[in-house]
């Protein structure tokens, strides 16, 4: 499964998800997207970006749940029948 | 069935929970379908995240060590001055003309502000070059490279500018606590013996807080559209870096 084949139309694929998750980033609250970034982007645990946004712990969490639940939505919606990303890497039960 | 709070699934996503808690959310997980959806579709937009990040850390692996020393000390004399220049920056704050004694304090201050970021500054940035160059780069590849970096310094500058940028914003947010105690301190020590003048004072201090402060959202802004800019923009960066990188590493082989 790691032997990542980096077939053109993956690449394309890859791009076209990237195109949907910055779109969908771009889409959250600054108060919100702040914080996926500093957690995925920049590493910093929970508490970190609490001292640093000087919110308490627990508003840092969840907003980030409300992230990530907003980005699944519009994720969703983006892509369409996406079920299960190993369907397609088999591939043997076909339509 | 009560459900695990939102934020207790955030630590435990992110493995910021504790081990009983681990186990107590992975039996919950067991038996409840609803935050299985819920973890689930955190997890794939995680994922998404993650896999979404890798550019950005290969960019200076892939793009090759030459570049990252070029690159690193482009950036740790722009941090430095960048971060230094914003903190200092309410240079043309309007107080009082004829408060003399305070504009010449605020100075103080802010000499006295930058005196204390400096070092923490530079031992980010030191942690950070660290970080990201494990080979030390000797004197006649560093000049051949300080040759060629002047062709290219300005693009490496905007280029690493937003790298550098998150990390000023760490930095500076981290820093703030102990800068405001320090303003407070001058703050107090100056209105035991003036009070006027400590009027004066506080507003001057209010007005660097204010720019600070705006600073360091504008840093924070800067950074959030870090994130959502690296896909194109990225790919036109590691061409030029890569061109970069050709030209650095093939002159000085090339020539000799």
């Amino acid at each position: 499964m790691t032997s990542s084949a980096r077939s053109p139309s993956a690449v394309v694929e890859n791009e076209e998800r990237a195109e949907m998750l910055r779109q969908a980033l771009l889409r959250l609250p600054e108060t919100h997207r702040v914080v996926v970034v500093l957690r995925h982007y920049e590493n910093l645990k929970f508490r970190e970006i609490a001292d640093a946004l000087d919110l308490p712990e627990g508003t840092v969490k969840s907003r980030m749940a409300d992230a990530l639940t907003q980005l699944a939505r519009w994720l969703r919606h983006l892509r369409e029948p996406v079920d299960i990303k190993q369907r397609t890497l088999h591939d043997s039960s076909g339509p | 069935m009560t459900h695990p709070a939102p934020e207790d699934w955030m630590a435990y996503l992110y493995g910021e929970s504790d081990a009983p808690e681990n186990a107590a959310l992975d039996a919950h997980l067991q038996s409840c379908a609803t935050c299985r959806a819920h973890v689930d579709a955190w997890r794939a937009t995680m994922a998404d995240l993650e896999r979404r990040r890798l550019p950005t850390e290969r960019r200076i692996s892939e793009v090759g060590r030459h570049l990252a020393r070029v690159a690193v000390a482009a950036a740790l004399l722009f941090v430095v001055g960048y971060a230094a220049g914003r903190l200092t920056r309410p240079e043309p704050v309007v107080i009082a003309p004829e408060s003399v004694d305070v504009a010449a304090l605020r100075k103080a201050v802010v000499a006295d502000v930058v005196r204390t970021l400096s070092p923490t500054l530079e031992s980010s940035v030191r942690q950070e070059v660290a970080r990201r160059v494990a080979v030390v780069v000797s004197d006649a590849v560093r000049s051949e490279l300080s040759e060629a970096t002047r062709h290219v310094r300005n693009d490496v500058e905007t280029r690493y500018r937003k790298d550098m940028t998150e990390l000023a914003t760490s930095t500076v947010s981290l820093v703030t606590t102990r800068t405001n105690e320090l303003l407070f301190a001058f703050a107090q020590d100056y209105g035991a013996s003036r009070l006027e003048d400590r009027q004066e004072l506080v507003a001057a201090l209010n007005r660097i807080e204010s720019e600070r402060r705006q600073d360091y959202e504008l840093l924070v802004r800067n950074l959030a559209s870090l994130a959502t800019l690296t896909g194109a923009e990225l790919a036109r960066t590691q061409q030029q870096l890569a061109r970069f990188v050709a030209y650095a590493t093939a002159s000085p082989e090339g020539e000799r």
